[in-house]
């Protein structure tokens, strides 16, 4: 794995050429790619670091994301705004998402998961556009850090028990008593922060509609995702605790997924609507893991892709829709079919991806998510049933108001788009709908 | 800063203090090692030039002569009834470090001195006391020294929250960070040792840069930040840094006290020690925040000051790529 993040390090000298570290972030990523298939489970090893199946589809995303991040933050560029600091900042980022996805020790995957908060957080502090951003970043780092500090507690006490920390050497931590239950509480929780679960998601908003593209972009995109990742490699240890409490998260994210849709519906905000509607397909990813199913850990992981792709394209179409008309409030900016009618067939197409409609790989993740959970339990049909309908409503909710109807007066004309975002959008949209064929490099990797 | 030959004396001679003091076989050399740091400092931090300045000296000079006398009257105590003898020695300790619940001097004395005293009196001032608190470690005393440890963290993390001058809340993260380090202590010398390098390194390269920006104040960083965007980040990532965030140095003394507090089962001291690193964070990010905001308003009248010295940089980057240099630390260990 070394090889790809001294490829990270040897591109931070670059950073004055914005137009070398795009291309050769492009060009990472299909050398990448080359590596889809192995015949052995952990591979590309090395001291501390491998990767598996998922963590090698982790890491692609975040390549992709992070290229379509540059891609589309051009207006950087363009207005001179420290674009070479912005290019190292994500490029770090970058480079600890790969230490993270690629940690073979739990202890390194904390620091790394730690560490890709302090990137995001210039980010948002320093490319956002509005003064709120600095409540935003506060928001965001406490949250998290509040919540990941006992985890550092809990992996030491693990590595207290079991004298390791290797992935897959630790010993699983038995019986569900007291202790048990705190420990698994206290392990889980920062992911589920991360993740973010209902009741702990107030900061994701808040993030997601003070930061620049870029922020939003790898948020919704990858970051979200190390949540999941972090959940995935950390459930097995805690089996019988997590059965004893599995119907909490289940019960809190799925109610709370339907509250949140309903919030989404109320939303003129374009960016906090998509911010929520993560919320929303997160809470189905963490009751698919907590369910502790085969269908359920695959699906979700389906999930974690097609929605980091999906969303990352939603939130770059909300961010052209913010550099012409310079509003991400839905009463402004209605009616862009007129203005920009190519524009509003990728409207479409991706909100089609986030109400999970064929042939995207949302579907496919989540109905094996929901064949998961309702197995577990025939009363969470309830609220899935609800939670699906209303993905597609608030996603229809946003595609109308926003392409069809009177646009508002005040505007007068703007560019109706460029190649280099027609590109972005496609190559958001073209993974999202053709993996699906190929549907063995996200499912049943585990 | 060109030294006078007066402070160098000074600067001497309080060396030859501590290392008296903690060389010492017996409670009276150590004792006059501390009295000779003492009267060493007082020389060092008042000057003509500022009134603060000698308010903090008559401060420091009253509450650290308050310290030794009662570690002479306990010495003679040592003999006869070694209980209250220890006792007294670490309370008087206490004092003297400036750890909680006897630190209101603390912040008072850091604010009328100049950054370069005040990374003498955050680093080597602490190194006696702290030394001598690590002998003392009795069964009556060890009720002391959690509860000292306990306020510490808490009166550390809650009091930096209320400040806008820079020292004073550099003086309550010293406090806070007083209490990882008596922490350390109860577990053992050679943790003590290495979260003191650590905090030492970080704490006065913090300082070395506010000295070097002329702040005093939150609100004269936003003025007075070098222009150059790279720096700025780096500079104030070094305040992260001090509040222990993962990818940076200040993680790594935490890391091992909190490794070794989990394994002597220390869990609720270690719930306190870590709520309040998070609040120490907070108003470390405070400070920082006008300089992470990369392009934030300034005005008209903002100093341009660009780093000439090389020893600047050099110390802000082994602040904060530490960890991606682990055998830094282990030359420490």
């Amino acid at each position: 794995m070394l090889k790809f993040m001294l490829a990270c390090i040897m591109l931070m000298p670059l950073v004055n050429s914005w137009w070398a570290v795009q291309s050769s972030l492009f060009i990472l990523t299909f050398i990448l790619m080359l590596y889809c298939h192995h015949d052995f489970s952990n591979y590309m090893a090395g001291w501390c670091f491998n990767i598996d199946s998922l963590g090698y589809i982790l890491i692609l995303l975040s390549f992709w994301i992070t290229a379509l991040v540059v891609c589309s933050s051009q207006k950087v560029l363009k207005e001179n705004n420290y674009p070479s600091l912005f290019l190292l900042v994500n490029i770090f980022l970058l480079f600890f998402l790969i230490m993270t996805f690629s940690a073979n020790d739990y202890l390194l995957f904390y620091i790394s998961f730690e560490s890709s908060l302090i990137p995001t957080l210039i980010l948002i502090l320093g490319w956002g556009y509005q003064p709120e951003r600095l409540q935003a970043g506060v928001y965001m780092l406490f949250y998290t850090l509040f919540a990941s500090l006992p985890l550092l507690v809990s992996l030491i006490s693990l590595y207290n028990m079991s004298g390791s920390l290797t992935l897959g050497l630790v010993e699983n931590v038995s019986g569900a008593g007291f202790i048990s239950c705190i420990w698994y509480v206290v392990t889980v929780f920062a992911f589920i922060v991360k993740l973010p679960m209902f009741l702990v998601h107030l900061w994701l908003p808040k993030a997601h509609v003070e930061a620049p593209v870029a922020g939003s972009m790898i948020l919704a995109g990858v970051l979200l995702k190390l949540g999941g990742y972090g959940l995935i490699r950390v459930l097995p240890l805690f089996g019988e605790a997590n059965k004893n409490l599995s119907w909490l998260w289940v019960s809190i994210s799925l109610v709370g997924g339907v509250v949140v849709s309903l919030m989404c519906l109320r939303q003129v905000d374009m960016k906090a609507l998509i911010a929520y509607s993560s919320v929303a397909h997160m809470g189905l990813v963490l009751s698919g893991l907590v369910v502790f199913g085969w269908w359920g850990v695959n699906g979700a992981v389906v999930v974690m892709i097609g929605h980091g792709l999906c969303s990352s394209g939603l939130f770059c179409l909300a961010n052209m829709v913010y550099e012409r008309i310079g509003s991400r409030s839905l009463l402004i900016s209605k009616g862009l079919m007129n203005f920009m009618p190519s524009m509003a067939l990728w409207w479409f197409l991706l909100s089609a991806g986030n109400m999970a409609a064929p042939p995207t790989l949302n579907l496919l993740g989540e109905i094996s998510l929901i064949i998961s959970v309702v197995s577990w339990s025939k009363v969470s049909m309830l609220s899935i049933s609800l939670l699906s309908f209303f993905s597609a409503a608030y996603t229809l909710y946003m595609f109308s108001l926003s392409q069809h109807g009177k646009y508002y007066s005040a505007l007068f004309s703007c560019c109706s788009g460029k190649v280099r975002e027609y590109l972005i959008l496609m190559l958001h949209w073209l993974p999202l709908n053709v993996l699906i064929l190929k549907g063995s490099t996200v499912m049943f990797i585990l | 800063m060109p030294l006078s030959s007066s402070q160098i004396l000074f600067f001497s001679t309080l060396m030859l203090g501590t290392l008296l003091s903690i060389s010492s076989s017996s409670w009276f050399g150590a004792w006059m090692g501390l009295e000779l740091n003492l009267l060493s400092f007082i020389p060092l931090i008042s000057s003509k030039n500022n009134q603060y300045s000698s308010e903090a000296a008559l401060k420091y000079f009253l509450i650290q002569a308050l310290g030794s006398s009662i570690i002479i009257m306990s010495a003679s105590f040592m003999m006869s009834s070694s209980e209250l003898a220890t006792t007294l020695f670490t309370v008087a300790l206490l004092l003297k470090a400036g750890a909680a619940p006897f630190h209101f001097w603390f912040p008072s004395v850091m604010e009328g001195l100049q950054w370069n005293q005040v990374i003498i009196l955050m680093t080597i001032q602490k190194i006696a006391p702290l030394s001598l608190l690590s002998y003392l470690l009795y069964s009556n005393t060890l009720y002391i020294v959690p509860a000292a440890i306990i306020t510490s963290a808490l009166v550390g993390a809650i009091g930096g929250i209320n400040q806008t001058f820079l020292r004073k809340i550099m003086a309550y993260s010293s406090i806070n960070h007083m209490a990882w380090m008596m922490s350390a202590i109860l577990i053992s010398e050679t943790n003590w040792l290495l979260y003191f390098s650590f905090y030492c390194l970080i704490s006065s390269s913090v300082a070395i840069l506010f000295n070097y920006q002329d702040v005093f104040h939150i609100s004269h960083i936003v003025n007075h930040t070098p222009h150059s965007s790279h720096m700025k980040i780096l500079t104030f990532t070094s305040l992260l840094s001090l509040g222990g965030l993962p990818p940076f140095t200040g993680f790594i003394p935490k890391w091992i006290i909190i490794q070794e507090m989990v394994s002597s089962h220390m869990f609720i001291t270690l719930a306190i020690l870590l709520a309040s690193a998070l609040l120490t964070l907070f108003y470390y990010l405070r400070v920082a925040m006008t300089a992470l905001t990369i392009s934030s308003p300034k005005t008209k009248w903002s100093t341009k000051s660009t780093i000439s010295s090389y020893m600047t940089p050099s110390m802000i980057y082994m602040n904060i790529f530490g960890l991606l240099a682990p055998s830094l630390f282990t030359i420490i260990l």
